[in-house]
């Protein structure tokens, strides 16, 4: 029997189940559990395929999403204090193979839709609160990025700037715990002499932390390939290229979470909608056409702006 | 399943008027989560201020008159800006208890205190020293315990800022629109302050960290729908995530050097009996005071502490 439609036939029983929902951890798929497998923090194998299954799915073929409420924050290192900007959509989606039984690689695709802060509309235009001017968002797509997970870790290319530091897990109290960090600088794309207003400077600065959550007992459940993991993350990053800092000390802090989730149809309509309307290349990954990010999607449709 | 994705009080009646009822949580909304794929059906209807009360004190405490532990790990990180870096600092054990009572006006109660244990980046080892990279000096680690914070929640007041009453209180947390995706439910909350700080660099030339002192914080919490729906749960074992971005502690010895401590934060509310025995422990041994509540009366927190048990030092370089 399927593990997640038995439960699903459990929840159907609307109230009078309440109580017995009340019992799994946030994010428990529950369901049988025929066969473990015990997750041993000190065996890479078992970590790696616990890892997997929070990301994304141990299964050859298939796509995973993951969509996360993000709220940015610009820092003025002048009087040391954080203002609130715009909020948005993440929404990531991953194309996984199993090479073997200790390779999996996933293809992944991302964006970003710009929101006002903490609403559900397009953000149309910002007032940049720091120089006061009108601007117009861009918000950005990235990929296709390929990485391999192996129980040494994950391998994101030569041509990622990504380089993804894992850290310490937790587990405690049924709950497992997978923090990752990032932190790189690499030449500005957007170079400070040619796009005085746009650039933030000579270099991108990027620190940034991700974690994800899932039920100790999902993945020890040996019969799921998958399992629903929140995620939480934060993001330090120089300015982006559409704010027109132009130079101006301070970074970006976005805060965010979301959840992965077991397939598409679990995205919540009013993201989904949204994303839809504004982003459709997401929706349609076979005709996406070279490599994406937001640094050469600028370029391409914006024009430097005199200071 | 209820699939909404945005709920608070200030966009109920759009996303009402959307739907064409008068909640967000109805009928109309159950139908448009069976169609996701995910089927459940609790009855729960965030826009009645009664129930977003008891959701709120269900995720943050409890509804019984009972004591809520919740139990995280931090990572914490040195940001210097003027090279705008990162450099590791420390992780940290923290450990927050509430104590839960009923007054016979029908409000609810709270006595909170929190503490934290700094431990060496990345390991389960305390950290009793810590050699300051700018200066070389070794200092001793204060590990911090905070409280008593007060709080009175009155559902018939249920929107107001009911948090903590203490006239030391320096965070007020902002409430942002509440979440709910597949079957779980996010409140997360922000807060940027900046006040005087507490110890002026004029008399703590090295233990303050400026004339005033910024913290900012982002919080969240997540819980299963189907537990704020059940009124047979009276505390949700929420999952909970935090983010501060700070200034120097005063035992880091450092000044008025530009920087902030960038801290991250996961954990979750569980009981007693399952809080990590080694934890326990260390909260035995470096912050007992946590433990012994009752004798506990008097407001402390690590500025206060400093104040009351260090001395001065005076500039570097100067005796």
């Amino acid at each position: 029997m399927d593990p997640l439609l038995s439960r699903r036939s459990a929840l159907a029983g609307g109230v009078g189940m309440a109580a017995g929902l009340g019992t799994l951890p946030p994010l428990e798929i529950g369901g049988p559990v025929l066969a473990r497998e015990p997750l041993d923090l000190d065996d890479p194998i078992a970590k790696m395929r616990a890892k997997v299954k929070m990301i994304g799915t141990l299964e050859d073929g298939v796509t995973s999403h993951r969509v996360s409420r993000g709220y940015v924050y610009g820092y003025n290192p002048d009087d040391d204090s954080f203002t609130r900007f715009y909020s948005m959509i993440n929404y990531n989606v991953t194309q996984w193979s199993r090479v073997n039984d200790v390779t999996h690689r996933y293809k992944m695709h991302e964006c970003a839709l710009y929101t006002p802060f903490d609403e559900w509309d397009v953000l149309k235009t910002f007032q940049n609160p720091f120089t006061g001017e009108t601007i117009e968002p861009m918000s950005y797509v990235i990929g296709p990025l390929e990485v391999e997970v192996t129980p040494e870790g994950s391998d994101t290319g030569p041509e990622a700037t990504i380089k993804p530091i894992n850290m310490d897990w937790q587990v405690m109290d049924g709950t497992v715990w997978m923090p990752v960090q990032s932190e790189f600088s690499f030449p500005n794309p957007i170079n400070p002499e040619k796009w005085p207003k746009e650039s933030s400077g000579p270099e991108v600065k990027w620190n940034s932390f991700i974690l994800f959550t899932a039920a100790l007992n999902d993945l020890e459940n040996a019969e799921l390939t998958k399992v629903r993991a929140l995620n939480h993350y934060q993001e330090n990053v120089t300015w982006a290229p559409w704010l027109e800092m132009g130079g101006r000390p301070g970074f970006s802090l976005s805060r965010g979470f979301g959840m992965k989730f077991l397939s598409m149809s679990e995205i919540p309509p009013e993201p989904l909608t949204l994303l839809r309307a504004n982003v459709p290349e997401m929706f349609d990954l076979d005709s996406w056409q070279g490599i994406r990010n937001n640094y050469r999607d600028f370029m391409k449709v914006r024009r430097p702006k005199p200071v | 399943m209820l699939n909404k994705f945005s709920v608070d009080r200030r966009n109920a009646m759009n996303s009402a008027a959307a739907f064409g009822t008068a909640s967000i949580f109805s009928p109309q909304a159950f139908a448009m989560g069976r169609s996701s794929g995910i089927v459940d059906s609790v009855d729960l209807d965030l826009s009645d201020p009664k129930v977003r009360f008891e959701a709120k004190l269900k995720v943050r405490g409890s509804l019984a008159e009972e004591t809520v532990h919740r139990v995280s790990t931090g990572h914490v990180w040195m940001y210097l800006p003027e090279t705008h870096s990162y450099e590791p600092f420390c992780s940290l054990e923290n450990y927050q208890v509430s104590e839960w009572t009923h007054a016979k006006d029908g409000t609810f109660r709270s006595r909170m205190f929190e503490s934290a244990i700094y431990m060496k980046f990345g390991t389960d080892e305390v950290m009793e020293t810590w050699e300051n990279p700018f200066t070389g000096e070794t200092v001793e680690v204060h590990h911090y315990a905070i409280g008593p914070m007060r709080g009175t929640y009155n559902p018939d007041s249920i929107d107001s800022d009911s948090g903590a009453e203490n006239d030391e209180r320096v965070i007020i947390a902002k409430d942002m629109n509440w979440q709910l995706v597949a079957d779980t439910v996010y409140m997360p909350s922000d807060s940027s302050v900046f006040y005087k700080n507490p110890l002026q660099p004029d008399k703590w030339p090295r233990a303050s960290a400026g004339e005033f002192f910024g913290w900012d914080s982002f919080i969240m919490f997540a819980a299963k729908v189907a537990d704020l729906a059940n009124p047979g749960v009276k505390q949700a074992m929420a999952q909970s995530w935090y983010q501060e971005n700070i200034r120097w502690q005063p035992w880091m010895l450092m000044g008025e050097r530009p920087g902030r401590l960038v801290a991250r934060g996961f954990g979750k509310k569980m009981r007693w009996d399952a809080i990590p025995v080694d934890r326990i422990k260390r909260i035995e041994k470096y912050v007992p005071e946590v433990l012994d509540r009752d004798s506990w009366l008097d407001f402390q927190n690590e500025f206060l502490w400093y104040m009351r048990t260090q001395e001065p030092r005076p500039p570097l370089g100067k005796s």
